[in-house]
Parts: structure tokens; C-alpha cells; sequence
């Protein structure tokens, strides 16, 4: 029987006698011991080897079963991605800049003269808009601006701008801020994403998530990345990438050391910006001066910042519309 | 001839042996030193079933002295039970035969040769041979005493391995090997044949035939391999302080044309397949199995080494008392092997057992102008005159095995056998008297005894009455000259052997008695003619018998049983 031991320089009476010496003479006691000995290291080393390969077998079938759930997961977020244009992407950075510069230094009021046309504004308002409010100081950055676009939300002065009331009272104006408080703005403007939508959703869609998915080690991860991409505001977020509009409204400091409302709002001025996103020309450019104190007393306590918003919001449509 | 068949193993008659394999080896039995056609007298089977067992755990513990004791000596026509206890061959050859201070490795075995003179006497020129050329060149006696040193070396290493668990079997292994191997060289650089006389040629012969074969090549290969099977070049870095602080690895080289190199991955495989096949794993048991292949190789030229061990001790023995002798300025001859009717020449005769206790013995020379002689020796009392005869029985001995006898020169016929009668014991469960004994002796003497053998007697019928033991005596003499022996015998019946000398009736009578100096004291030196006194008077004296002084010690005898007698006696 050949064996290992052997090699090819070897004399053929060298190696009979190599082969003799670990094949052992077949009558001795001492070789039949090791025969058993042999017979049951064949036999554990065979289970051995079942389980080394049924392992084997286990992992590739598990790194099949992974490269399934990778490549599906891809295919999903290329498929939303897909849905974007590169620039659409990148709404966020492009946006910044233009949030901030409206927060900066006021330059004056700028009315494009298109929007002056009857039902113009109006219906420039019904395009795709993201819409992003926040204090002056806030706006003030880039990071500012994210921090800021968390905790904006569709309020008073957005639908009273795209849906204004029909007398500038406060009875009338009580009526859209209430809408407003209770969350009623969602439903009536679709038109306009919060800036937020994009910040939460479009990273979901990024290379870089898209290679987290890649560099995913074990179907654990893929299983988080999975339902991360499942909780996403995609579609949200698409919208608001997809938005023509920019609305920026911006909240200046309180001016002097007049009293400061419960809901915290005090007399100041508000600016509103209208960009367009594909090329950034500033559509509109309003400052107005809010006051709260002109407030009846009940409605001041709860809706000063709502009715001021709102006020503001028609003021905005009143200084468009004057010739 | 002799022969292997002769010596009765089952052997074919050309002297060589039939191994296991069935295959005719010729060349094994050429490692016999002791008679012309060589043989191997060990039993090779289990021999090699013994060697077997010593290589693999050092478990054969007498392997070469039981072989050597059992492995028969050749024909002979002698019986050792004639006359071995009486010249006290066993404690001649345990005290003589020495070689340097270590004991000899089957003393049995080298009895049994001393006291089996061949039967045929080409055997004992064959040995003379050697004898005389180790003599005449004191080189190859040292190459012998080299090779019988490094054989005892391998029998320590293979019987005296007990507590061999306690280091690496494989180590040990080989350094046996290793060993094996040296003696195989010494083998063949003995002087070969042309360069060398005698059978010694048969050790270079056999040295190189085996350096030839394949077994000695992987022989030399394995330990190659162990020593070096791969070669690494290192540089070492040395700190400021003078520490090493690295090595760096220049080169490796790997001796690829040794049969037992192979490549890392496929000695690693080795293992795992010597695992999975009931052996343990690791390289310690690869290196074992290819051990024991070459030693599969060997184990068949290694079985005659051990027969060589009892020829080397026969020959280096007999030098060994050679050289003992002549630091006490005793001279040692290779005798001359005479023809009947030629004269019996012993010139500085001399008792080994003396020199083996420590006495220093007085060389005689012994002149007879026959061999066929029967030699009466007369003397007083401790004249040296048993001494006499154990000294002409040695010589006898030795000269019939081959060797050196203890005489300056010497001139001895082979005689057919040998029968010594010196002591003259009483055992518990003898069934007769002294003189029954003895007279039960005479007749085994002649109920086996062969013409032309040598027969020495002790104070023949001294334990009867003079007159009728000299009867017997005479009887005796008549009747062995009938057979032709060389007869040597003590008495002290003075008056009867002064009475044959001048009768001179008998032909082959010769008559010796010891020779007095002026002071009658024996001088240890032998002159024809009858003694006329056996001296006993003075030997009484000597060893305190005389009247006066057995007197004293029964007084003194006397006064210890009575304490009160002395004061008595002088008051």
C-alpha cells in the first residue's frame, strides 16, 4: 500500500521496507491493536470531515441567503434612488445656502412682477414647495439650518398663505390657526414638503448608504439596514426633493424690551423667501413686522404666535397683490 | 571440513545459511574468525528476534552472551568433563583470558572453546594464523580491540536500556544506528585480504561487502538526515549592550538529494496518514517508521556481529594473558605442532593458575624424546610436582585450540583427547571408598580412552597400602601403553619407581623428579631419574608436625581447659 512516507529517490527495497513499516506485519497483536485504532480514528475522523463540509455547506447557503437579502435591499434603495435626478439628491446642500443668505443681512423687498398677476402667487404656491421656518439665528448656518429644519413643521403662516382666510380678523384668522394647531395643515397642502422630509429621507438613498449595504458582513446587519430603509420617509422625501419652490420664512429677533407672550411670541419682524430650486432666483423677498399685543386678550394667551403667522401671511399676499 | 551442517544446524555445507527470506547468504557466515570454512554458529533467528526486541525497547536483556552461550564450538573429539574442573579451565579462563578491565561478555562460551579442541587440525592452524598476525602486527590487534570496544558499546546500548521511557526512543535508536554504522567502517578498513594472512581478511571482507549494499546507504542516509536535513543561514543582531537582539533568516537549503527529504506539506501529510493509520501524530513518528525500515535493512548483517564478539573475545583473551604473563617476564609461545615420535619440548614451562593468584611462578623446562612417553614424576612434598602437571595439561589445551601456550618455546603434539585425574575429592554420595573411587576413575579411563591421547594422573593407587596399590599401579602403566598416550603421573611409591627405572621393562617409561638445592628445597625444576626421598619430614616440619610442636599445642590445649593447672604447676 503507498504511503507518504515514501518518496521518489528512494531504492525500491527501501521504500518496500518503509511501506512494510507503517503498514505493519499483518500477524502481530500489536498491529492488529492498531488496525482498531486506525479503524476508529477513520470512522471519528470521517464525522469529522461530514461536519466540517455540513459547516462548509451551512455557511455558503447562509452567504447565499445573505447575497439574496443584499441584493434586494440594493435593488430597492437604486429603485427609489432612481426616481431622483443627481441634483435632486443633492436638494439639501443646494438649499442651505439659500436658507441662510435669507436669514443674513435683509437686502429689501423684491416682488417679481409675474407674481403680482392675479391668482400668480397662487398658484405659484400650489407647486411643489419645501417649506423651512426658523429663527434668524438659527438659520445662520448650514448646521443651523438642519437643526432648524428638525423641529419646523407646517404651520399658521404656510396655510394661511396658501389657503388665507377670507377677512384679516381675528375671528376669521382664529379659524386657520386652530386648523393649524391641530395638525390640519398636512391635509391641506400636499404641495409642500417640510426641508426635514429631505434631510431624513435622502440619505437613504445616498452612495454611501448604498455601500453600507454592500459592506454589510452578516444577515443580522443586513436585517437592521433593512428595516432602517423600511422606516425612512422615502417617499416624503422624494417629494421634497422633487419641489420647484423653496419657502424660507425667517423670524428676526424681538424688537425692544416690550412683554413676551405665553406661547413665546413677542413683537418682531418675519422675512419670506420664495426661491426657485432649480437655478436659485429669489422669486420673493417680504419683511413685515408682527406684534402680538393688538391681540385680544383670550386669543393672545394661546394663538399669539399662530394669528401673528397668519397676519403675517396676509400681509404677504396683500403686499403682492398692491400694484 | 567444517561446516555449519557439522556443527548440527540446518545449514547447507558450503558454510553459509539459509536466512527466513529462504535466500542463500554466503557472505553473514563470512564473519567467523574461528575456522577455516566460516559459519555462522549463532542462532540466527532468535538472534535477530532478540535484536528485534533490544532495537525497539532495549527489553533483551543477555541477548549476546545467551546467544553466544548457546552457539556450539565445532567438533571435537574431548570431553570437557575429563578433565576441565580438574585443570580448573573455568577460573583459568575467567582470571586469564582479560581484556582490559571489562568482563567478558559469554565467559561460557570461551570455556566451551578452550575445552573444545577442533577435531580437525586445519581449524587449529586457521587460528594460529590469527594469533600470529595480530603478534606481528600490534596495528590490527588494536583495530580489534577498537571494534570489540565499540561492539560492547552497542550491546550496552541495546540490553541496557532500562528506563528507556525517560528519553527519546528515537534518539536512542539513532545512536545505535549511528554506532551500527561505525562499526561497519572499522570493519572495512581492517586490512583486506592480500594485505592480510590470515581469516582476518573476512572482517574487511565483510565491512565492505555491507558498505556496498543498499541497507548502509540508507543507513547513511537516515543519519545524514537527522544531522542535517535542512540548512538554514542566520544573521544575528547584537544590541549596544551585547544582547542578541534578532535574527534575520538568509537562506534555507534542504538536502533534496537524500532519499528521506520531502517537501514540508507533504511530511505534514505524512503525519496526518500515520494518524489516521493507529499511530500517534507528530514527526517524532514519522522519523520512527523510516528507523525502523532501515533497521528491517540491517537487522540480518547485525546477527553475525554478535557471533564476532565471542571470536574477539577467544583471541583478544588469549593476547590479554599473553601480555599478563609478560609483564611478570613470563614468556608465551606459539608451539610447534610435532608428529609422533618426535621429542616433547617445553622450555620455560609455567602454571597460569599461579600467575592468576597472584604467584609468581618458576619456569621449568620439560625435555622428553617422545611423545608417546609415560612420564613418572617423583619429589618430595610441594616440589612443584602437580603444579607440573597442570601446567603440561594447559599447555596441551591451549595448544590444541589455536593458542599461545605458557612455555618460552615449546614442541607439543595434538593428541585425540585428554583425561586428568589431580583431584581427589570425597563427595557426600560417592559409593565407595578412596580407593574405589579411584579405581572406578581407571576404569572410565579406559573404557573411552583413544590411542594417542594425554593422560595425567595424581598420586596414582595412594590410597591403599603401598605394596598392593603399586600392584594396581604397575598394572596400569602396562595397560595404558598398549593405547600410546602421553601419560604423565605423580606418585610417591619411590621404591616401586626405582624399581621400574632399573628394570627398565618397560619401553615408554620416562622418569622425572623434582630437583633439590643443597639445603634439599625444592627448586621447582624437573631432572630425569626417581627422587629418593618425598621429604615428608620436612614438609611436617614446615607446616608445624613435628613431635615437639604438636606437643606444645596440647599443652596450651590443656591449660585453656584448665585454668588453675599453670599456677599449680609453678607454684
Amino acid at each position: 500500500m503507498p504511503t507518504l512516507l515514501v518518496t521518489s529517490r528512494m531504492s525500491p527495497a527501501l521504500a518496500a521496507r518503509v511501506a512494510a513499516s507503517v503498514t505493519g506485519r499483518a500477524s502481530s497483536p500489536r498491529s492488529a491493536g492498531r488496525r482498531l485504532v486506525a479503524l476508529a480514528r477513520f470512522v471519528g475522523l470521517g464525522f469529522v470531515t461530514a461536519a466540517v463540509l455540513s459547516f462548509v455547506a451551512a455557511r455558503r447557503r447562509a452567504g447565499g441567503e445573505l447575497e439574496i437579502a443584499r441584493a434586494a435591499l440594493l435593488a430597492d434603495v437604486r429603485a427609489h434612488a432612481a426616481e431622483l435626478t443627481p441634483e435632486q439628491h443633492e436638494l439639501p446642500a443646494r438649499v442651505a445656502p439659500w436658507v441662510v443668505a435669507a436669514a443674513a443681512d435683509y437686502p429689501g423687498d423684491l416682488v417679481e412682477p409675474e407674481l403680482r398677476a392675479p391668482g400668480a402667487l397662487e398658484a405659484r404656491l400650489a407647486e411643489p414647495i419645501i417649506y423651512v421656518r426658523g429663527a434668524q439665528a438659527a438659520l445662520a448656518t448650514p448646521r443651523g439650518v438642519v437643526e432648524a429644519a428638525r423641529v419646523s413643521a407646517k404651520d399658521a403662516l404656510l396655510l394661511c398663505l396658501v389657503e388665507p382666510p377670507s377677512a384679516p380678523t381675528e375671528k376669521v384668522m382664529l379659524g386657520r390657526v386652530r386648523v393649524a394647531y391641530t395638525g390640519g395643515a398636512e391635509a391641506r397642502t400636499p404641495q409642500v414638503r417640510r426641508l426635514a422630509d429631505a434631510h431624513l429621507g435622502l440619505p437613504f438613498l445616498a452612495s454611501a448608504w448604498e455601500r453600507r449595504v454592500v459592506e454589510a458582513e452578516g444577515p443580522r446587519e443586513l436585517r437592521e439596514l433593512r428595516r432602517a430603509l423600511e422606516k425612512a420617509p422615502l417617499a416624503s422625501a422624494k417629494a421634497a426633493a422633487k419641489a420647484r419652490w423653496l419657502l424660507v420664512a425667517v423670524d428676526e429677533a424681538g424688537q425692544g424690551p416690550g412683554p413676551t407672550e405665553i406661547d413665546g411670541e413677542r413683537a418682531h419682524a418675519i422675512r419670506l423667501a420664495l426661491v426657485e430650486v432649480a437655478s436659485g432666483r429669489v422669486a420673493l423677498r417680504l419683511r413685515r413686522d408682527v406684534d402680538p399685543s393688538g391681540l385680544t386678550e383670550a386669543a393672545r394667551v394661546q394663538f399669539a404666535s399662530g394669528l401673528d403667522a397668519c397676519r403675517f401671511a396676509l400681509d404677504v399676499l396683500g403686499a403682492v397683490r398692491k400694484k | 571440513m567444517v561446516c555449519a551442517a557439522a556443527f548440527g544446524r540446518s545449514a547447507p555445507s558450503a558454510g553459509g545459511l539459509l536466512t527466513s527470506h529462504g535466500a542463500m547468504s554466503e557472505p553473514r557466515a563470512a564473519l567467523d574468525l574461528l575456522f577455516p570454512t566460516p559459519a555462522l554458529r549463532i542462532d540466527l533467528e532468535q538472534t535477530s528476534l532478540g535484536l528485534d526486541l533490544a532495537f525497539a525497547g532495549g527489553v533483551a536483556g543477555g541477548l549476546f552472551s545467551d546467544a553466544l552461550d548457546r552457539a556450539p564450538v565445532g567438533p571435537t573429539a574431548w570431553k570437557a568433563a575429563s578433565f576441565a574442573a580438574d585443570l580448573f579451565v573455568p577460573a583459568f579462563v575467567a582470571s586469564c583470558f582479560t581484556i582490559g578491565d571489562g568482563q567478558l561478555v559469554s565467559q561460557k562460551h570461551l570455556v566451551k572453546l578452550v575445552t573444545s579442541p577442533p577435531a580437525d587440525p586445519a581449524v587449529v592452524l586457521h587460528r594460529r594464523a590469527v594469533v600470529d598476525e595480530l603478534v606481528t602486527h600490534p596495528s590490527r590487534r588494536e583495530a580489534l580491540r577498537a571494534l570489540y570496544t565499540d561492539l560492547l558499546r552497542l550491546r550496552s546500548m541495546l540490553e541496557g536500556a532500562t528506563g528507556a521511557g525517560k528519553w527519546d526512543a528515537n534518539r536512542r535508536q539513532l545512536d545505535i544506528l549511528t554506532l551500527v554504522k561505525k562499526l561497519f567502517d572499522r570493519l572495512a578498513e581492517l586490512p583486506a585480504e592480500g594485505a592480510s594472512s590470515s581469516a582476518l581478511a573476512r572482517l574487511s571482507d565483510y565491512g565492505e561487502r555491507v558498505l556496498a549494499g543498499e541497507p548502509y546507504r540508507s543507513l547513511a542516509d537516515l543519519l545524514r538526515y537527522d544531522e542535517s536535513m535542512a540548512t538554514l543561514s542566520l544573521k544575528v543582531g547584537i544590541g549596544a549592550d551585547g544582547r542578541i537582539r534578532g535574527f534575520q533568516l538568509l537562506s534555507v537549503e534542504e538536502d533534496r538529494q537524500n532519499p528521506f527529504v520531502s517537501s514540508a506539506w507533504r511530511r505534514w501529510l505524512a503525519k496526518v496518514e500515520l494518524f489516521v493509520r493507529g499511530y500517534r501524530f507528530g514527526d517524532g513518528e514519522v522519523m520512527a517508521r523510516l528507523i525502523d525500515a532501515v533497521f528491517d535493512g540491517l537487522r540480518d548483517e547485525l546477527a553475525p556481529l554478535v557471533q564476532l564478539v565471542g571470536d574477539l573475545e577467544f583471541y583478544l583473551g588469549a593476547l590479554g594473558l599473553r601480555d599478563a604473563a609478560a609483564a611478570r617476564g613470563l614468556s608465551m609461545c606459539l608451539p610447534k605442532l610435532a608428529e609422533p615420535g618426535e621429542p616433547r619440548v617445553l622450555e620455560g614451562l609455567w602454571n597460569p593458575l599461579l600467575l592468576a593468584s597472584g604467584v609468581a611462578p618458576v619456569p621449568c623446562d620439560l625435555r622428553l624424546d617422545r611423545h608417546d612417553a609415560c612420564v613418572l614424576v617423583t619429589g618430595p612434598n610441594s616440589g612443584g610436582k602437580t603444579r607440573l602437571l597442570q601446567a603440561v595439561g594447559l599447555s596441551q589445551v591451549l595448544a590444541q585450540v589455536g593458542l599461545f601456550v605458557p612455555a618460552r618455546a615449546g614442541c607439543v603434539m595434538l593428541g585425540s583427547s585428554l583425561v586428568v585425574s589431580l583431584i581427589q575429592e570425597t563427595r557426600v554420595d560417592q559409593a565407595e571408598g578412596r580407593l574405589g573411587m579411584e579405581l572406578l576413575r581407571i576404569r572410565e579411563l579406559f573404557e573411552s580412552l583413544p590411542p594417542g591421547a594425554m593422560v595425567i594422573l595424581d598420586e596414582l593407587c595412594s590410597g591403599t597400602n603401598p605394596s598392593e596399590g603399586e600392584e594396581i599401579f604397575e598394572l596400569v602403566i602396562r595397560m595404558l601403553t598398549r593405547l600410546r598416550p602421553q601419560t604423565f603421573i605423580t606418585t610417591h611409591f619411590l621404591a616401586f619407581a626405582t624399581r621400574l627405572e632399573a628394570a627398565g621393562e618397560i619401553d615408554e617409561l620416562r622418569f622425572l623428579q623434582v630437583e633439590l638445592d643443597p639445603n634439599h628445597l625444592p627448586t621447582y625444576q624437573f631432572t630425569p631419574g626417581v627422587a629418593q626421598t618425598s621429604l615428608a619430614g620436612k614438609a611436617a616440619a614446615r607446616l608445624g608436625v613435628t613431635g615437639e610442636q604438636l606437643l606444645a599445642l596440647i599443652e596450651r590445649n590443656l591449660a585453656a581447659a584448665e585454668p588453675g593447672r599453670e599456677g599449680q604447676g609453678r607454684a
